[in-house]
């Protein structure tokens, strides 16, 4: 946007003195060029369309979106589950619910509540290292922390684009 | 990039994305336009919906040869009056007319100017000179704009309002040096 300066003002309003009308409609074009402009609220296009009938595209093709976004991500969970050796799943639940139990057991005590939780903590990150060091475990967090991530850039689109504004 | 004539071919086909590619192309327009006619963002947002869709209902009655820009602004133009002299919006008090000049107007400031002082003699000025467009008579203002901030020739704005070419020429002679006057009591000189 260009600035706003008073160099087309200043031409404008001498050029009205001097009544020299082409210089002057020129100069007020450009005053009015260089003014903020006004946005629609997102969703606005949406709004029009749905009025003459016609569905709006945005949203359905947004939550059809999100629905094989969350389908693939658990696709490639419970896929990906039947690639990892038997040992790794029998040592996975077993580490789960080890860390479950001490969790309970600290509650239960009343006392030392973080001991237990970074126990568990720990338990989860020596579980995680253990895979982060097999290429096929790195690769599958891998795909894990991506889909996380893209599911949760959709959602915030998503949501965002539900909230109307003005930005002047 | 496809020509409004083509893309208004394809929406009278049926095509959804010419639809978008209109609104996307001429909402902002129109929005600015009435916007600054009834100085209220939310009316002025449901006028530009209503002008649309009075447009994409007549679409078949739409000329190619003209100026797709003319005959839209011309709809926004009949949308707008036909709801001010329904007596829908009442004329702003001059209390809220100052407050407005306070309030949003605060907004116009360019971030982009390099010295506080530079910035904030752009705010000010962007911000008086909205505030004179808004002090105009309404006679005045829609020319003004469709001619300075749309850029429109004087025949298509005679098109757009139904007035004669040499009252449009009149009114927008009259309306700039009412314009300049706004200004200069606002202590904008050359």
């Amino acid at each position: 946007m260009p600035k706003l300066d008073r160099n087309p003002l200043t031409r404008w309003l001498a050029a009205e003195r001097a009544t020299r009308d082409d210089e002057a409609e020129a100069a007020l074009a450009a005053l009015f060029a260089a003014l903020p402009q006004p946005v629609l609220p997102v969703g606005f296009a949406d709004r029009v369309l749905a009025r003459v009938g016609l569905p709006p595209a945005a949203t359905a093709w947004g939550l059809d979106r999100l629905a094989a976004g969350l389908f693939v991500a658990l696709a490639t969970a419970l896929g990906s589950l039947a690639l990892l050796p038997a040992s790794w799943l029998a040592a996975l639940a077993a580490g789960a619910a080890g860390t479950l139990a001490g969790l309970g057991l600290g509650l239960a005590r009343g006392v030392s509540l973080l001991l237990p939780l970074w126990r568990g903590l720990a338990e989860v990150a020596h579980w995680a290292s253990l895979a982060v060091a097999d290429p096929q475990g790195a690769a599958l967090l891998g795909l894990c922390t991506l889909l996380s991530a893209m599911a949760a850039r959709l959602l915030y689109g998503l949501l965002d684009e539900r909230s109307p504004r003005y930005a002047d | 990039m496809q020509s409004d004539q083509q893309l208004v071919a394809e929406a009278l086909e049926g095509s959804q994305d010419a639809y978008r590619e209109l609104v996307r192309r001429y909402a902002t327009p129109l929005f600015r336009l009435v916007r600054r006619m009834v100085r209220d963002d939310s009316l002025a947002e449901d006028l530009t919906q209503e002008t649309l869709v009075k447009a994409f209902a007549a679409l078949g009655s739409y000329d190619p040869g003209r100026r797709l820009a003319s005959w839209l602004f011309k709809i926004a133009h009949n949308t707008t009056i036909d709801h001010l002299r329904r007596g829908q919006l009442a004329t702003t008090p001059l209390a809220a007319e100052e407050g407005d000049v306070q309030g949003p107007l605060d907004r116009l400031a360019d971030p982009s100017l390099p010295s506080p002082e530079e910035r904030a003699r752009g705010a000010d000025l962007a911000r008086d000179l909205t505030a004179a467009v808004a002090a105009l008579d309404l006679r005045y203002r829609e020319l003004v704009l469709l001619r300075f901030q749309e850029g429109l020739e004087y025949q298509e704005i005679a098109e757009v309002t139904g007035l004669p070419l040499g009252t449009v020429k009149t009114r927008l002679h009259r309306g700039r040096k009412r314009l300049a006057e706004l200004l200069a009591e606002r202590g904008w000189t050359p």
